[in-house]
């Protein structure tokens, strides 16, 4: 039997994460199918809503909006390229075989070299290192990128009135991002893995999984921060 | 005619569904209409998000109704054709009869 009452967190995300101006009708409306259709399709529902909702919303600001998601990238890229983990860890190690900037030599490979070469070295040098710098470095370091990268999408200058509005324009592009960031993993995650188990370093898939998602969690995060100094203020 | 004139092909069966259900279209009947009469599951946000664009147009409007405790106490928002929408209605159906005509390929039920 389904029990009267929505999943709880699934009602949470959309009532904070929907932007729609129906979104309480929205909320209504599956807790009104909820007992027909149950968990699962409220579910779906919800994590469907949450995008439409936003990508509705920045649809009617796209160039400044591709403007800040191309800022927050090229930080990213900055931060790939700067390369701080192997100036550390390899000036001239013995696992130069995975050195993935050499490696792709395809549009994604150069792209799911990308987004997880950081990640990946960090546990290919993990043999002649300390665990806790490690992690410190190339886990945390990385995610915090991401939440920079958040926070620097949800610094987007936009005037609209009442400033709620803005607020939630800010919000909105933070979340296209992050869903962005997620489609980007969806789609790259699986040759990624690829050439992982082809380089011999196949149990490296599951810590790049769980990356790829603390990744996306990270983005929301960064963003939340903008918000938190937006309310206060 | 500008670019965003046309109705799109989700656009004009939320918009034909509300005319169809008349004083009882609201998010959850819209959705069911659209699901028994395409045979696919329909995401309610999508559904409210079109509403939102068609009552931006002028071509359906909405008002908030009672709310109900099986609905968590909130008010469900009712939508209706305008004489605008009846009109685009009629307009994408005779433009869409016209591009219709004449093409044997979707004369029988096979492709």
């Amino acid at each position: 039997m389904t029990p009267k009452q929505p999943p709880v967190i699934a009602t949470w995300l959309l009532r904070h994460l929907g932007s729609s101006p129906n979104n309480d009708a929205v909320l209504g409306d599956l807790a009104e199918e909820y007992s027909r259709k149950g968990a699962m399709w409220y579910w779906r529902q919800v994590l469907k809503a949450i995008p439409v909702s936003a990508f509705r919303e920045v649809r009617g600001h796209k160039l400044m909006a591709v403007k800040r998601v191309v800022v927050a990238f090229v930080v990213w890229t900055i931060f790939v390229g700067s390369d701080p983990t192997m100036s550390y860890f390899l000036p001239e190690g013995p696992h130069s075989s995975l050195d993935l900037s050499q490696a792709p030599n395809h549009p994604i490979g150069v792209a799911w070299a990308l987004l997880y070469q950081p990640v990946v070295k960090g546990y290919v040098v993990k043999h002649n290192n300390p665990v806790v710098f490690l992690l410190w470095i190339q886990i945390l370091l990385p995610l915090a990128v991401w939440a920079i990268c958040g926070w620097i999408v949800a610094r987007v200058d936009i005037r609209l009135d009442p400033p709620q509005l803005r607020i939630h324009f800010r919000r909105d592009l933070v979340i296209v991002f992050a869903c962005w960031m997620l489609l980007m993993h969806l789609l790259l995650i699986g040759p990624a893995m690829n050439s992982l188990v082809e380089l011999g370093a196949a149990h490296l898939a599951l810590p790049l999984a769980a990356y790829a998602v603390a990744s996306v969690a990270a983005i929301l995060f960064g963003g939340c921060l903008r918000r938190q100094k937006e309310r206060a203020t | 005619m500008r670019k965003g004139d046309y109705l799109g092909n989700f656009e004009l069966m939320v918009l034909l569904a509300v005319l169809r259900l008349g004083e009882d279209a609201y998010g959850v009947t819209i959705a069911r209409e659209l699901e028994e009469q395409t045979g696919r599951e329909v995401v309610i946000a999508s559904v409210y998000a079109t509403l939102e664009r068609l009552e931006e147009r002028g071509l359906v409007s909405s008002s908030l109704g009672d709310s109900t405790p099986e609905r968590g106490g909130r008010a469900k928002r009712y939508f209706r054709i305008t004489g605008a929408g009846l009109r685009e209605a009629r307009d994408a159906r005779r433009s869409l009869m016209n591009l219709w005509k004449g093409l044997p390929e979707l004369k029988g039920e096979k492709a």
